[in-house]
């Protein structure tokens, strides 16, 4: 096996998209070879076993995340459990037309689930953010007030992935709650880099995976309120209750609940780290780069471990790409396989940008359990250093006419 | 890089040949907006390849979006060429803006010396001597014909690695070198256009109602209705499917009117011209002269033959062809070769 850590050169500082699996998580994982790589609805030995683990893991998570252990399905990832919270409630309550209240920042798991819901016939309304990309709550409150007779899920995420603002979720829930409502959160970006919480919060569906914890790729789960009407979106088993049917995955589970235990543990120790690490950031980037913005800088919390800037006149693509033949790994905003670079529907709610044709370009940096002050000092001297260049070449481009 | 086999084993050659080399795919259009909510754009599969064969290489890669100049360079063309009833050919605007303009212009951000395509034509540098582009090694292969309208600075930058190169020692190298893509099949298909329904393209951005999309006659050179057509964007100079029957020699497209929205249709002879006119040209190397003869060719694929050039006026240009040709059509490039250099070329008028 190739040792990451023996590349020193490079930087990487793309956590938020995905966070390398942590050697303590592998560790564990091997560890458990030979008895959680079976299949875990099997009658025999060799499946009971898997299964102990499968169960075990289940329980680890359900105390980390404050849920009953009934209460926790795991999924293939953040994106089926988002997909099945909000198109499966849409399902469930088909008949009855039911309303989607969906803040314009979620993930596109949720966004894109929704619209799907909106096209089978549910009712699909938009909950605005504020310009620090924190939700508006007098918006929710007249949403719930239209919705009110059909049955009516929230889909408000605890922190953004791109920008990383935190959503006043407990408080959603509660206003929520009283209409007779639901309240599903993406906490995908949030579990383990802040205090997580589906009792204190009072979610009644709440999605998690593994892979920005440093752990495997490929499982995430859905907390699922007890009572709660959802149709599975995938059919052939009764695994996870029927809600994920599929050969379950106690290798992954495994691996998914030590990198849990790992980030959970580590705060707040972790998080205080993070919050010097990015206002170290900050302040060199101010210093470097002539126009700087910092998203979400006002919102009442932030997630630690996440900046997003934004830089007036420069070119976000040509920036990734010297960034990244520099050593320095970083994205535009969340990761999207094509590298497109449309303008992201996150920073548009917000009405950050920048106001008219000239380029725009973000970095979003994000820091794991192993980044050093060092690491992130580089990176903000390479950054700073590269944008000034782009915003030049960038400004040349488009003060030339057009051929 | 495409993912295809060719700009595969362009990179993996400079890389062997000791060149610090960086992968790059522009993505042109996003096929998700169109067709509804998958956004397949994300699963281009071209962009899998290349990263595939740059990860085997061990070459950085990346993509770089280019679909909004390229809707404005490229597609803007594509439609309104077809409304005004000629048939262009995009690719020949993707190589001159999209890829030796814009991409370049990526390369240089990034501080590359040069930028290198799968195009199979060569580059010839003499001390002392432009720059000058030439047909490749492969004539079945030869790419040119798209290649005329570069800016001809962009030249002195190109290397063209696999003009010197036949297909099938392409397609060999791909193999040696284990590319995952060494026996991917030629694409023959312009990438906004899925599955080659143009019309649908053009039904999408001109609105259904369009003249060019609308019912008209079918006529014959004097004027005399003898069908009618549902668009004459469907139609292009030479073609002799979806005419009417009912004449005693095949009949093919002599002329789109699209004022009249009229299609015009004669027997074979009829389509033969010797005058070919061209506008909006690019040269290469030094233009032509009028009274010089020079080699042409008005279609991909289709021979060099041989002409005279009879009138240089700015951008334009007017040949007489030594034996008349079949099928001069409007959109269609004229590219003109001194043996085997390019000269240059212009989009065929008439």
């Amino acid at each position: 096996m190739r040792d990451r850590r023996a590349d020193g050169e490079r930087i990487y500082l793309d956590h938020a998209a995905t966070s390398p699996l942590r050697d303590e998580v592998w560790a564990a994982m091997q560890a458990v070879l030979g008895e959680a790589d079976f299949n875990a609805a099997s009658p025999h030995g060799f499946g009971s076993r898997a299964r102990s683990h499968l169960e075990e893991a289940r329980g680890r998570l359900a105390g980390l995340l404050g849920a009953p252990v009934s209460e926790v399905r795991f999924t293939a990832g953040g994106t089926q459990a988002d997909n099945l919270a909000v198109l499966g409630f849409a399902r469930a309550h088909a008949g009855d037309r039911p309303t989607l209240v969906v803040s314009a920042i979620e993930h596109k798991a949720v966004l894109e689930a929704a619209r799907q819901a909106e096209r089978e016939g549910a009712h699909l309304v938009p909950l605005p953010v504020d310009g620090h990309g924190v939700v508006r709550l007098a918006a929710l409150e007249a949403a719930l007030d239209e919705a009110r007779g059909a049955p009516c899920l929230v889909s408000l995420m605890w922190a953004n992935n791109e920008v990383g603002s935190i959503q006043p979720v407990a408080e959603a829930a509660r206003m929520t709650h009283a209409r007779g409502a639901f309240l599903h959160t993406d906490a995908v970006q949030a579990f383990g880099k802040v205090p997580v919480s589906r009792e204190a919060s009072a979610a009644d569906l709440l999605s998690v995976t593994a892979h920005k914890l440093g752990g495997p790729v490929g499982i995430g789960l859905l907390v699922v309120r007890e009572g709660l009407r959802l149709e599975p979106l995938t059919f052939g088993g009764s695994q996870e209750r029927g809600l994920w049917p599929g050969t379950q995955n106690p290798l992954a589970a495994v691996g998914f609940a030590e990198a849990a235990r790992l980030a959970v543990e580590a705060l707040p120790g972790s998080a205080a780290r993070w919050t010097e690490l990015r206002d170290a950031l900050v302040g060199r980037l101010e210093a470097g780069v002539p126009g700087v913005r910092v998203h979400g800088a006002g919102a009442a919390a932030r997630l630690p471990n996440i900046l997003s800037v934004g830089l007036p006149g420069a070119d976000a693509a040509e920036l990734l790409v010297t960034l990244d033949l520099e050593g320095v790994a970083l994205s535009a905003g969340s990761a999207c396989s094509s590298g497109s670079q449309h303008a992201s529907h996150v920073l548009e709610a917000m009405g950050a940008g920048s106001g008219s044709d000239e380029p725009y370009g973000v970095l979003r940096f994000s820091f794991g359990p192993d980044t050093t002050a060092e690491e992130v000092e580089r990176a903000g001297r390479s950054a700073a250093r590269l944008a000034a260049a782009t915003m030049e070449s960038a400004g040349a481009r488009h003060a030339a006419p057009a051929p | 890089m495409s993912g295809g086999v060719d700009s595969s084993v362009t990179a993996a050659l400079l890389h062997r040949a000791g060149h610090q080399v960086v992968g790059a795919t522009i993505k042109t259009f996003c096929y998700g907006e169109v067709d509804g909510p998958s956004n397949t754009c994300c699963g281009l599969e071209g962009i899998g390849d290349a990263k595939a064969v740059a990860g085997r290489l061990g070459i950085p890669h990346f993509v770089f979006d280019a679909e909004a100049n390229f809707a404005e360079d490229v597609i803007d063309d594509f439609v309104s060429e077809y409304a005004a009833g000629r048939t262009p050919i995009p690719c020949v605007r993707c190589n001159s803006f999209t890829k030796f303009r814009d991409l370049l212009g990526r390369a240089d951000a990034l501080g590359c010396e040069h930028m290198a395509t799968g195009h199979y034509a060569r580059i010839r540098r003499s001390p002392g001597q432009p720059t000058l582009l030439c047909r490749a090694e492969d004539d079945r292969k030869d790419q040119t014909y798209f290649l005329w309208g570069l800016d001809r600075a962009a030249l002195d930058r190109l290397l063209l690695p696999i003009g010197e190169l036949h297909k099938s020692r392409v397609r060999a190298i791909a193999r040696e070198l284990e590319l995952s893509t060494a026996d991917k099949p030629e694409s023959f298909e312009i990438c906004f256009v899925p599955d080659n329904d143009y019309r649908g393209v053009l039904r999408r951005y001109l609105g259904p109602g369009h003249p060019a999309l609308s019912r008209g006659d079918v006529v014959l050179h004097d004027g005399r209705v003898v069908g009618s057509h549902e668009g004459y964007a469907g139609f292009t100079v030479g073609q002799r499917r979806g005419l009417p029957g009912g004449f005693p020699e095949p009949m093919y497209v002599a002329e789109i009117r699209p004022e009249a929205r009229q299609v015009v249709i004669g027997p074979r002879e009829a389509l033969r011209t010797s005058v070919l006119r061209a506008e909006r040209a690019n040269w290469l190397a030094e233009p032509p002269l009028p009274g010089e003869e020079i080699g042409v060719r008005i279609r991909h694929g289709a021979p060099v033959v041989e002409a005279v050039v009879t009138a240089m006026d700015g951008d334009r240009f007017e040949l007489e062809l030594l034996a008349p040709r079949r099928a001069v059509t409007p959109g269609q490039s004229a590219v003109l070769y001194r043996d085997e250099v390019v000269v240059g070329g212009g989009v065929i008028v008439r």
